[in-house]
């Protein structure tokens, strides 16, 4: 009967307290949480459950604050990177950018069709795990959702154009290695 | 986009599940307590008077009724219709006393003296002398 309900039905509830509403916001999401999480540490599972239990812990301690405004996910999916960058950030990594990296992203750049048509999920994770903690903090965070190339850049402490440069060369990186594959 | 967010996407373990519930069954009791709390505190005036009002009505209509229990003086004694002799009325109180042991005891009832001297004892009335 819960199951019927949507997300903000769901996160009043668990403002007042409800396991079986939790239970079920889980079930529904927990596979986005972890798999961002994944995503963002390299496949490394142990570290990604601890961050996605901490993002579970924030969606109970931030219930009484959530308005509901129908965008659930896309909220749930911000405090996961939020907190996975956190994560990065206390082991030092630097998103540091030269100017040689400033590339443009070449227009009909269509690798999202390329991948999703001709290649296996498993490789496509195993190939964005591979990439260099920059490019893949960027593809991450931009394929994670609704989040603006000047988004990426406060996030990840580098300019809009260096963002850009790592998306470009993250896709050129996968196209290389699932075609290798 | 759909597609990119479908490879990001990975399942979690029973294990993963089992241990996020125990993590945050705490917080979720402390969510509910802080409902409660709140629910508390935001509980209209109005609807507390709804309450208070048959509680505050009864409690007026029973002060009431004490009150008036309490001021409300015993109807007076109807007059006794047969007006006792002094003869009658002495023999009353020895047999009053007569119940008493004490009194059989002839030196108290002799402390005692005689009931005409007794304080607070209606004057007897004196038989008028007949008529000559």
């Amino acid at each position: 009967m819960m199951g019927s309900l949507s997300d903000d039905e769901l996160m009043t509830l668990v403002k007042q307290g409800s396991e079986p509403a939790f239970t079920i916001l889980f079930k529904r999401h927990s596979s986005a949480v972890f798999g961002l999480c994944m995503r963002f540490f390299s496949g490394n599972r142990s570290r990604s459950e601890d961050v996605s239990q901490e993002v579970w812990a924030k969606v109970v301690r931030y219930a009484r604050t959530y308005e509901p405004n129908s965008k659930f996910k896309a909220w749930l999916l911000q405090v996961t990177r939020n907190s996975a960058l956190r994560e990065i950030e206390k082991n030092q990594v630097v998103y540091q950018m030269t100017h040689e990296d400033d590339v443009d992203i070449a227009d009909g750049f269509d690798l999202e069709e390329s991948i999703a048509e001709n290649h296996r999920e498993a490789e496509v994770k195993s190939a964005i795990d591979q990439l260099p903690e920059a490019q893949r903090a960027a593809l991450v965070l931009w394929m994670s959702g609704t989040v603006s190339y000047e988004e990426i850049a406060v996030e990840l402490k580098a300019s809009v154009s260096g963002v850009k440069s790592l998306l470009f060369r993250a896709k050129q990186a996968l196209v290389k290695r699932l075609r290798e594959e | 986009m759909d597609k990119w967010k479908k490879t990001l996407s990975d399942e979690v373990s029973p294990e993963f599940e089992s241990r996020v519930l125990g993590n945050v069954r705490p917080l979720l009791k402390e969510n509910a307590e802080l409902f409660a709390k709140d629910s508390g505190r935001k509980v209209p005036w109005l609807r507390w008077q709804l309450f208070a009002l048959p509680g505050t009505a009864v409690a007026v209509l029973v002060a009431l009724a004490v009150l008036r229990l309490s001021t409300t003086t015993e109807p007076p004694a109807p007059e006794l219709a047969v007006q006792l002799s002094p003869e009658f009325e002495l023999a009353m109180d020895f047999a009053m006393f007569k119940d008493l042991p004490e009194i059989e005891n002839l030196d108290l009832l002799q402390k005692l003296g005689d009931p005409e001297t007794w304080p607070n004892q209606a004057p007897r009335k004196t038989k008028k002398a007949p008529k000559s």
